[in-house]
């Protein structure tokens, strides 16, 4: 049972003042290492990530204004800085630290960002399929050596996997699924045979009985989603091409059956993702006591995240999301409420992108943004009780 | 010695991202501005595209040879698009024909030549007389263009008047077309737009 639970038992049944209560959970939440204390860091860094975007935006409204050599030396500055900075938490012995697994997580984003940044000004761009087995390639070796976390080792696998099928399924053009196959098989395999090996090195036994199952839920999550994603993507903008410019069917009539058969195949699995997830993430599974239906609903919250940026799931999501952080405000569990805030939150980013069409307008609705998420963090007792008072959900 | 090696192997992994896109970018720009400039006209775009940028998305609007000796029967991985001045008449004026890909006296005699084709379709004849052009797709045909929010509705208003004058200065290095500048009137668009900035209204 968690401490959360005990404490509200201790104080129902008198043994501990209310007062004494929030004293234990001030106390407790503030230790380095505990999930609260986590995901107030999380929520802090989505706050101060969200002012730091709108900044990137509104400098990206008057990007044309800024020097090219002036835009390419910051990038690089950047990059060598950060490049500095990790080896210096290094050799100070930091590198377990979860600070440093974010920086270089933060890192590799920021080496695809000057790709993306070299391409625009020097004009060297090449097929996507290139460049992401480029950015791959330059920051595996990083990423192997240096990773700890799970996490890490996921987005990687995952990296590996999308890099691979694109690669394939370019390769062979008519062929998209069996491209993408060949990915699904590969992430079968791969990713819970790695974090297998790379997490529990001293423990096999130990992981075995604890982790597999949810690892393998979250192996099976990603294969299905982004494989499927991709090929989706793929398959339509290829046929819809076809027929808007070269305007004929000849030779897409394979691509058309073969993208009918992947939409096909991705409305089933899309069926099963959903029937799997309501299964299991629920408000009841949410709060069960077994620890592997809480590495589940880590798993399956993950993934959901991740669909975030799907235009067309952003009623469903906002919805669950609000569910979710209300339940979670319920039993007052800060961890939930605080995800809950952080989904709905990215999703919101991404609609100001979709709504604004000003730069500027986003740059500054994402600042006022992360202030509003920053004052959520410090205000938390104040409008959980404002909340649960209009709702009558007060206990 | 294998904790210095150890910092000196993190030192190299940790720089590797950038000292490796930074030559690899390097030695990747050489190689494309020693090609030649070859200008090609486009046809329709949407300069709005916030997501993933304001990117300017166009189509090359192929400037196709009249008469084309070579069609791609075989499939269009065995063809090549030849860029060249064919008609001596008129020597700057760059035109675009097949040629086979095993062709390689005929490619020779190109001014540049473009790989990668992934279909190819003929010119129809089948619609009362009418002859269309050939299409053709590219595996990395360049679609879109960088321009700054400010510019975006200048440029769609001027092109809704002068749909005619847009075209884009492009390198090809190792059969692959490399964007260089967007063009109005031949000149590059911030010109145009500093220039004449009455003209889209």
């Amino acid at each position: 049972m968690s401490m959360s639970k005990k404490l509200v038992e201790w104080q129902q049944a008198n043994l501990l003042t209310a007062q004494q209560v929030d004293a234990i959970r001030h106390y407790e939440d503030n230790q380095p290492g505990a999930t609260a204390f986590l995901w107030r860091y999380g929520l802090l860094g989505l706050g101060l990530l969200t002012i730091a975007i709108g900044l990137v935006a509104i400098v990206a409204s008057n990007w044309n204004g800024i020097p090219a050599a002036l835009k390419l030396g910051v990038h690089v500055t950047l990059n060598l800085g950060i490049a500095g900075l990790m080896y210096h938490w290094w050799q100070q012995g930091r590198a377990a630290e979860w600070r440093f697994e974010a920086i270089l997580i933060v890192k590799s984003v920021l080496v695809l960002t000057l790709m993306a940044l070299i391409g625009q000004i020097m004009h060297t761009q090449s097929l996507l399929e290139d460049t992401l087995l480029l950015w791959w390639g330059l920051i595996t070796p990083m990423l192997v050596w240096l990773g700890r976390y799970r996490i890490t080792y996921l987005l990687w696998t995952i990296l590996t996997i999308t890099v691979t099928c694109m690669n394939i399924s370019y390769d062979y053009q008519s062929l998209y699924l069996f491209g993408v196959l060949i990915g699904m098989v590969q992430l079968y395999t791969l990713l819970p045979l790695f974090a297998t090996w790379r997490i529990n090195k001293p423990s096999w036994a130990e992981w075995g009985r604890k982790n597999a199952l949810a690892i393998s839920i979250v192996a099976v999550n990603m294969m299905l989603i982004f494989p499927f994603g991709y090929l989706h993507d793929v398959m339509y903008d290829t046929t819809a091409y076809r027929y808007l410019h070269a305007r004929t069917a000849q030779s897409s009539t394979f691509q058309l059956y073969g993208w009918e058969i992947a939409l096909v195949c991705n409305a089933v699995m899309t069926i099963l993702i959903m029937a799997f997830r309501f299964k299991t993430v629920s408000p009841v599974t949410l709060f069960a006591k077994s620890d592997m239906a809480v590495r589940i609903v880590s798993a399956n919250l993950l993934v959901i995240l991740i669909l975030c940026v799907l235009p067309e799931w952003f009623g469903w999501f906002m919805l669950y999301w609000l569910a979710v952080g209300y339940t979670g405000l319920r039993h007052d569990n800060r961890r939930v409420v605080s995800l809950a805030i952080t989904a709905l939150a990215a999703r919101i980013i991404i609609v100001y992108f979709e709504l604004t069409q000003s730069l500027m307008t986003t740059g500054i609705l994402m600042i006022l943004s992360g202030i509003g998420v920053l004052y959520m963090v410090k205000t938390y007792p104040r409008w959980r009780t404002a909340i649960l008072s209009v709702t009558k959900g007060v206990r | 010695m294998t904790s210095k090696r150890n910092s000196i192997l993190i030192l190299l992994i940790l720089l590797l991202p950038t000292c490796g896109l930074l030559a690899a970018a390097g030695y990747s720009y050489q190689a494309i501005q020693k090609q030649p400039s070859v200008v090609l006209p486009i046809t329709g775009y949407d300069p709005r595209d916030l997501i993933r940028g304001h990117y300017l998305l166009f189509q090359i609007n192929w400037p196709w040879r009249a008469k084309d000796p070579v069609t791609c029967t075989t499939g269009p991985a065995d063809c090549r698009l030849c860029l060249n001045t064919f008609d001596a008449t008129q020597p700057n004026v760059i035109q675009v024909a097949l040629v086979a890909a095993q062709d390689t006296a005929q490619s020779g005699q190109c001014q540049a030549v473009i790989g990668s084709i992934t279909h190819y379709s003929a010119p129809d004849t089948r619609t009362s007389g009418t002859v269309t052009a050939p299409t053709v797709l590219l595996k990395n045909t360049p679609g879109r263009f960088y321009v700054d929010e400010h510019d975006g509705p200048w440029l769609d208003a001027y092109f809704r008047k002068h749909p005619d004058d847009f075209s884009v200065a492009v390198k090809i290095h190792n059969g692959t077309i490399h964007l260089q500048e967007l063009l109005i009137d031949g000149r590059p668009y911030r010109i145009t737009m500093l220039q004449k900035p009455a003209l889209a209204d």
